[in-house]
């Protein structure tokens, strides 16, 4: 009897509060019901306990009967999607760390180089760790907001599909699309970590006599608090729009709307930093030549317009990716 | 071959896992304690699982086709279910579709000479 209570302590433990007492009971006597019939065909009782328990089996699958949930954290409907954005994290982050610490050891002399690898094995093994525990994360949240329907209206992952939703022309990526997305990526995520890291490096080179005697920047180095965060995130949504393309095998109108939205948020991040913030060094042309008012007046110039430039080139770019998903459209 | 008796084995209940909600509904008209339902369905001969059971019992009461009371005035507590009306009209409407699935496998199942 004693293994009965703890047989249905082990099942219950696992249960929603307010049904534990609910089913112990019935649990119980349901239990007691089928030794009774086996202490009657003249088993003992310790017998019949032991044979019961085992044909019910593993209290925790028992448990799992009665919870009636989700027994798996990421289903069908998006793991491919969940695989292939779990892949590109680990990869942005396992490059990333890989290039900051060189960086480091370029610039810092003392350090070891053995210890400086360990170093780095540790944090590429912790960052992509990370990395792919917030996408599980974010993924288990995904599915489990489907029972409030949020992302019922996702394409990939609508319920009421029609014909309609089909792509209107299927396309293998081809291999120069991936290998353009792989080196914007590499470059976006090396660009990334030398302005977070090395930001002085940006700079015109000083030399007298062929030696370096300084680099003046040209970004505002004193309030980089107003500009870098945003562009850092502008720098790092287009490495994730060159990351889908880099790992997509074949693309579909989707995967182009979410790259051209990608896209579209880091230009406009961009925008609203170059109109309003400090972003460049306004001191540069006198830094460089104190006396030169062409350079000065190049240099407001180039300050005004460089705005105008990418907002020019981003629409081109943009124009260039919607007019592809026009071309998914054409029957 | 042993591995064939094992995928015949998987493969037959398969077959019987789309079966046991009828079956425990058609035998819910006079209402059952979660036992007395497993012996009952057994003197039918289909053998079902206690695991499997108990739980299918308040899964269907939540998904309200079944009504269940407690008898408290027994020498042990007992949950008793039985089929409300919604599980009744249900239970008819699966009964036809399983007769309908029977003929069509079975039409299937006539070897072309």
């Amino acid at each position: 009897m004693e293994k009965v209570t703890i047989y249905v302590s082990e099942v219950i433990r696992y249960l929603p509060h307010k049904s534990q007492q609910e089913i112990k009971k019935e649990l119980t006597a349901n239990i007691m019901d089928m030794v009774d019939e086996l202490t009657a065909g003249g088993m003992s009782e310790k017998d019949a306990v032991n044979s019961v328990l085992t044909k019910m089996g593993n209290p925790r699958l028992l448990a799992d009967q009665y919870l009636d949930k989700k027994a798996y954290l990421i289903g069908p409907r998006y793991y491919p999607t969940y695989v292939i954005i779990a892949k590109i994290v680990s990869a942005a982050v396992a490059f990333g760390i890989t290039v900051a610490f060189f960086v480091q050891l370029l610039f810092s002399a003392d350090a070891s180089v053995f210890q400086s690898i360990i170093q780095w094995l540790g944090s590429v093994f912790m960052g992509v760790i990370q990395a792919i525990a917030w996408v599980t994360l974010i993924f288990a949240g995904v599915e489990r907001s489907e029972e409030v329907g949020v992302f019922k209206k996702v394409e990939f992952a609508k319920d009421d599909w029609n014909i309609n939703d089909l792509p209107k022309a299927h396309q293998d990526s081809k291999k120069s699309d991936r290998i353009e997305g792989l080196v914007g990526f590499l470059f976006a995520i090396i660009f990334l970590i030398l302005l977070n890291t090395r930001l002085e490096l940006f700079g015109v080179y000083m030399f007298d006599q062929g030696t370096l005697t300084k680099i003046i920047p040209i970004f505002n180095m004193q309030n980089t608090a107003s500009w870098l965060p945003l562009v850092s995130m502008a720098v790092a949504l287009n490495a994730f729009s060159d990351g889908v393309t880099m790992a997509l095998r074949n693309q579909t109108r989707l995967t182009h709307v979410f790259r051209v939205a990608l896209n579209l948020m880091s230009f406009i991040l961009i925008a609203y930093v170059l109109i309003n913030g400090n972003v460049f060094n306004t001191e540069l042309a006198a830094q460089v030549a104190p006396n030169s008012v062409e350079l000065k007046n190049l240099w407001i110039w180039v300050q005004r317009n460089i705005v105008v430039v990418i907002v020019i080139a981003n629409i081109i770019g943009i124009a260039i990716q919607t007019f592809q998903i026009a071309r998914f459209n054409r029957t | 071959m042993a591995d064939n008796k094992e995928l015949l084995e998987s493969l037959i209940l398969e077959l019987r896992r789309g079966t046991v909600i009828l079956t425990v509904l058609s035998q819910l008209h006079t209402q059952e304690y979660g036992y007395s339902l497993i012996q009952k369905i057994q003197d039918k001969g289909m053998s079902m699982d206690a695991g499997t059971l108990y739980p299918l019992l308040r899964r269907l009461e939540k998904q309200g086709l079944l009504d269940s009371t407690w008898d408290i005035y027994e020498n042990r507590p007992r949950r008793y279910y039985k089929l409300n009306p919604q599980g009744e009209g249900l239970l008819k409407q699966l009964t036809n579709e399983w007769n309908q699935l029977n003929h069509i496998i079975s039409q299937c199942l006539i070897r072309e000479e």
